[in-house]
């Protein structure tokens, strides 16, 4: 027995949706969905609908900023991948990622029991970024579930609104909160992850920061110098900073995000929001004393890297072909391509090799391979491929 | 780390950390706790005083640590070569220090230890399972932390 997948883009309502997935199931009852619902389409609602069409199956779900699957990209719409075969899944809901990330992930894991018959084990998570812990989520997940187990995942998003992203399972649904997944499959997946951002800006101290917000760069208010430093080349994309609408500075600050030096590489940081005193949300903790660059990318480098997360994933399958893959994609890859975003999807299936694919644009993505010591990444493409 | 050295170099201990709190920021917490703990300049660390200088990071809390907290249990010392076949002890801490950090690991196995009358520097695999078992009843993390050692312990492979 093998990985059979199929998705949906439901762009007609749930019940023409769940008719198509059956269709492509050919009867199959499948082990797990995966939901990833717009904002206008209340999460709750899908999930259960889901459910109660597939009552064997593990559901889960998160709201985003745009879905996407092999048949195109949409807002306002539900992309779902369907997983049936030889794959096993078990997902729990934590709440409280603010005021207890430990206990949140505590109880998230309290429903798992952690074995298999199956030898390959990955953790899919989705969670609310909005809470602003994203790294020590997916660092701590990796601690409780050990070090031979990979963690794949996205942030919810809320179509660039910044105030509330949802997760869920089965009917119950929560912000402020992560849902873990643990898949047990016979072989093991194929994994991708590729940003394309380069530096804009030299090395910048943080010199004041508490948890995820970011008050001061070099003794100055955050978003002060984020406008410095980016003036020049967001004029050249037709953005001047100091007409920005309070409704355009997330998309802004998801253009021009924070490179983390590490190791020969970066790690992107991404600002959510700003606030009124200058200082800046990010999705993850920006330690006070580390040093960031502001970065930013050209749609040729996004289309690229795109790409090149997929065909690490098809690589990484290590002899099959692709059944199916769920891809996490930074929000800023949409902002950057616009009506070009397309050509990113169509890349990623192309290389692997044109099977189903089910996605979402995200506040942040997880990826952390077996020995890895960090899992979360922004404005970068997360390939999760599945084996025929 | 050096194989059968019981040792760590400096920069790898460096980059650890680096991945999740960028390299420079990593340096100057590697730094301050080494030369806190009378090694400034060493370029090789012995694996105990790297995993003092990493629970004096894990100290601070938030984001820096937990990435310390996972680094010093991703350092544990691969058990030197026994003159028996008797297979090595069961790093039970170790397994748990990741989620829980080292003291209360060595807190919570101590107690489960010295209810069941085990060592637990000398546990066995059997022995392991039971420390497990009994702290897998603990409420909350230790509780969930102990079912996911256990399940790890009982998965063939």
């Amino acid at each position: 027995m093998t990985i059979h997948a199929a998705s949906v883009l439901m762009v007609n309502g749930v019940g023409q949706g769940i008719s198509d997935l059956r269709a492509k199931l050919g009867g199959r009852a499948p082990a797990l969905l995966l939901a990833f619902a717009s904002p206008r389409e209340p999460l709750a609602g899908v999930l259960s609908s889901l459910q109660g069409a597939f009552p064997g199956a593990v559901v889960v779900g998160s709201t985003t900023a745009g879905e996407f699957s092999e048949e195109g990209e949409r807002k306002g719409a539900v992309s779902v991948l369907a997983l049936a075969g030889e794959i096993e899944a078990q997902a729990g809901l934590g709440r409280g990622l603010r005021g207890d990330m430990e206990g949140a992930v505590a109880q998230a894991l309290a429903s798992l029991s952690g074995s298999s018959r199956l030898p390959h084990q990955t953790a899919l998570l989705l969670f609310d970024a909005l809470a602003g812990r994203g790294e020590e989520l997916s660092l701590l997940t990796s601690a409780l579930l050990g070090e031979g187990v990979r963690i794949v995942g996205g942030a919810a998003g809320d179509d660039l609104q910044m105030r509330e992203t949802s997760v869920g399972v089965g009917g119950e649904v929560a912000t402020d909160a992560a849902v873990v997944v643990l898949l047990s499959t016979a072989k093991p997946l194929g994994l991708g992850v590729h940003h394309g951002h380069v530096p804009l800006s030299p090395p910048l101290r943080v010199t004041r920061a508490e948890g995820a917000r970011l008050h001061e760069v070099e003794g100055r208010p955050a978003w002060e110098v984020w406008l410095e430093h980016t003036r020049a080349a967001a004029a050249a994309q037709g953005i001047e900073v100091e007409r920005l609408s309070p409704g355009e500075e997330g998309g802004f600050l998801l253009r021009f995000e924070a490179g983390l030096a590490a190791g020969s590489s970066f790690k992107i940081r991404a600002p959510l929001r700003r606030f009124e005193d200058g200082s800046l949300l990010f999705a993850s903790e920006v330690p006070e004393g580390s040093f960031v660059r502001i970065t930013q990318s050209s749609p040729s480098q996004q289309i690229a890297s795109a790409r090149e997360a997929a065909r690490k994933a098809r690589a990484d399958l290590g002899g099959p072909a692709p059944a199916g893959a769920v891809v996490f994609d930074c929000i800023c890859r949409n902002l950057i391509l616009g009506e070009q975003f397309q050509e990113a999807v169509t890349a990623m299936q192309q290389e692997l090799g044109g099977c189903p694919l089910a996605g979402f644009e995200t506040y942040g993505e997880i990826a952390m391979g077996q020995g890895e010591m960090s899992g979360f990444h922004n404005t970068t493409s997360v390939v999760l491929a599945f084996p025929g | 780390m050096d194989p059968g050295s019981n040792q760590v170099n400096r920069q790898r201990l460096i980059e650890m950390l680096a991945s999740s709190v960028g390299n420079e920021k990593s340096q100057s917490l590697v730094e301050e706790a080494l030369a806190a703990l009378g090694h400034p300049k060493d370029a090789l660390i012995p694996v105990p005083v790297a995993q003092r200088a990493l629970a004096r990071i894990a100290g601070g809390g938030g984001l820096v640590g937990t990435a310390a907290r996972l680094a010093s249990a991703r350092l544990s010392v691969p058990p030197p070569s026994r003159p028996t076949s008797l297979p090595p002890p069961i790093d039970v801490v170790g397994a748990l220090a990741s989620a829980l950090g080292s003291e209360r690991a060595r807190e919570l196995v101590g107690a489960a230890c010295k209810r069941l009358s085990l060592d637990p520097a000398k546990l066995a695999r059997e022995q392991a399972l039971r420390v497990l078992e009994v702290l897998s009843a603990e409420p909350g993390l230790p509780g969930v932390s102990a079912r996911f050692v256990r399940a790890r312990l009982l998965l063939p492979g």
